[in-house]
Parts: C-alpha cells; sequence; structure tokens
C-alpha cells in the first residue's frame, strides 16, 4: 500500500486541467503521480487535505476520471484500487466528487495526447 | 410463720401482709389495665391519623405541585431548546446567502471575461476566492441540514444538497483556471439562475423553521 499527499507530494495548489495551463495541473497529478503507482499494481492511499486549501472540478476530473477516460484503468477497478482520506471534514466533499466523477467516467473514451506535446 | 417482727403478733403481719399483697395485687392490675387502655387508646388514635382524609389530601396536593413545577422547568428547557435552535437556523441562513450572493458576483465576473495574461494576478485572485466561497457553501450547507433536524428526503435538504453539487461543478469546472478560458455567457447565466433558485430555498427554510 503506497501512501501519497496531494499537498506535500504533489503540489500545495492543484489547479487547472492541463499541462499547460500551469503547475499542478490535473493532467500531471494523473500522469506523473497517479499513474507510475497504479502501474505497479498496489493500492494507493491519497491523502487530499494535508497541505491543500481546496480543488476545482477541472483539477479533479482530469486528475482522476482522467484515468478511466483514457483506458488505463477501468471505474471499478481504479476505485478498489484508491483510498481517499482526509482529517477536515470540509474535504468529504471532495471525497464525494472525486468517487462521483470516477463512476461517471467512460472507460477510454478518449485517447491521451500530451497538452504539452 | 416462724419469725415474729417484736411487739407485734404473728397472725396480725401475717395478715397485714396479705392485705397489702392483695392491694399491690390490685394497683398493678389497675395499672397494667390503664396502661393497656392507654395503649390501646393510642393504636386507636394513629390508625385514625394515617386513614384521615386530611393527610391523604395534603399528600396528594404536594405531590401534584412537584409534578407541576417539574412540567414546568421542562417545558421552560425544551422551549429555549428551540427557539436557540431557531436562532442559529436563521444565522446560518442569513451567512450562506451573503456567501452565495459572494460567489455569485465573483463567477458572473470570471466567466463573462476571457483569461488574458495581463490580468493573470486578478484571475489568479478571483480563482482562489471561488474555491473558498465553495468551499464555505459546503460547510454551510451541511450546517443548517444538522439544525434542521429532518430527513434527508425532505425536498429543501435535498435542493440544498444538490445546489452544493451542481454549483462546484458548473463554477469550477469545464476550462477553470485554465490559461485557455474563454468567456461563458450560458454558463454565467446558469450561475445565476442556481444561485437565484437557491436563494428562494434558503428563505423559505428560514420562514418555516
Amino acid at each position: 500500500m503506497k501512501r501519497i499527499s496531494v499537498g506535500k507530494d504533489f503540489s500545495p495548489d492543484p489547479a487547472g486541467r492541463y499541462r499547460t495551463d500551469g503547475e499542478g495541473s490535473g493532467e500531471a497529478f494523473r500522469e506523473d503521480c497517479l499513474r507510475p503507482i497504479l502501474d505497479t499494481g498496489e493500492k494507493i492511499e491519497i491523502v487530499i487535505d494535508d497541505g491543500v486549501e481546496g480543488y476545482g472540478s477541472s483539477f479533479l476530473v482530469e486528475g482522476f476520471a482522467g484515468l478511466v477516460k483514457y483506458g488505463y484503468i477501468t471505474n471499478e477497478e481504479l476505485l478498489s484500487r484508491i483510498e481517499i482520506l482526509y482529517t477536515d471534514d470540509d474535504f468529504e466533499f471532495y471525497k464525494i466528487k472525486i468517487i462521483e466523477y470516477i463512476k461517471q467516467a467512460k472507460y477510454s473514451s478518449q485517447k491521451y495526447i500530451g497538452s504539452s506535446e | 410463720m416462724s419469725n415474729d417482727i417484736e411487739g407485734v403478733p404473728n397472725n396480725t403481719l401475717h395478715n397485714d401482709s396479705a392485705s397489702i399483697g392483695s392491694n399491690v395485687s390490685d394497683s398493678i392490675i389497675s395499672a397494667s389495665s390503664g396502661i393497656s387502655d392507654s395503649i390501646i387508646g393510642l393504636e386507636n388514635t394513629l390508625e385514625s391519623l394515617l386513614s384521615s382524609s386530611t393527610l391523604t389530601s395534603l399528600l396528594q396536593m404536594s405531590l401534584v405541585a412537584m409534578i407541576g413545577a417539574l412540567s414546568a422547568y421542562i417545558f421552560n428547557a425544551l422551549h429555549w431548546k428551540v427557539v436557540e435552535r431557531k436562532k442559529i437556523i436563521s444565522s446560518v441562513a442569513v451567512e450562506l446567502r451573503a456567501i452565495i450572493n459572494d460567489l455569485e458576483s465573483i463567477s458572473m465576473d470570471y466567466w463573462t471575461k476571457d483569461y488574458i495574461e495581463k490580468n493573470r494576478q486578478d484571475i489568479h485572485i478571483a480563482e482562489i476566492a471561488i474555491k473558498s466561497k465553495v468551499r464555505l457553501i459546503s460547510r454551510y450547507i451541511k450546517l443548517i441540514i444538522s439544525e434542521l433536524n429532518v430527513k434527508k428526503t425532505d425536498q429543501n435538504v435535498q435542493k440544498l444538497d444538490e445546489f452544493s453539487l451542481n454549483i462546484f461543478d458548473l463554477v469550477t469546472g469545464d476550462e477553470f483556471e485554465s490559461r485557455d478560458r474563454k468567456s461563458s455567457k450560458p454558463k454565467a447565466q446558469k450561475i445565476l439562475n442556481e444561485c437565484s433558485d437557491i436563494r428562494v430555498t434558503i428563505l423559505s427554510i428560514d420562514l418555516c423553521k
């Protein structure tokens, strides 16, 4: 089981959808943080509130649901492999949204082309 | 009787002893009888006291008074609890409306303009404010729902929940925080409509609490 903290291991200001939007994008989080761990077959604990003040929907959709959208993993398998952790009650909302986005994503519905390419 | 008291004939002593003994016995018997009568009298008095309607009424009245006082205390405590809860709901409703007004204003301005690099600083501030307001809205809605103390299927509760989830997607979805963001009047209109609708719901909650 691997644990990552969005705020400490990725960016204290996760923002935007694509790499072209700046540092801390959903695309960078997905490709640089989540995907390498998922490829190892390990389960991941993701701490979403340590050092982060809030999220936008654009980041969460691209960062999490993008894994399903680009065909890396199915909805069910992704939900079984990740555990969203937080201590601040406000972040329960973001956990609900992440799960919602993953469930709504259509598996392999889009081919991934990096935004910086 | 062989032991005579000097000067006193024996048979006289015997007769006197017998009469003294007889007198003492009579006295004892008489006293016992008196004590017995007194005890019986006391028993009767106690019995009559215990069964008297006066004492019973007094006890009953005392009990009724105590129950009345306790009921008044409980009612008063419950009443103030309800008053406090209504105050909290009202305060939270006022705060929530204010935050929604702010979010509406900032996001209308944000989504009716393209991203322009020279305005990057102001745009970044607006994005921070939007994310903060959305987070606060979620917190206040959770608070007001917990104070309403109604079922989750309650229509107003469902509307509040849905607003919280939908406004997040509406305001921070699509090209939010993107350098390629274009203005979107339809999105701005939707934000305005959502905020207006929920203000009515919050008002009805405040009035009907």
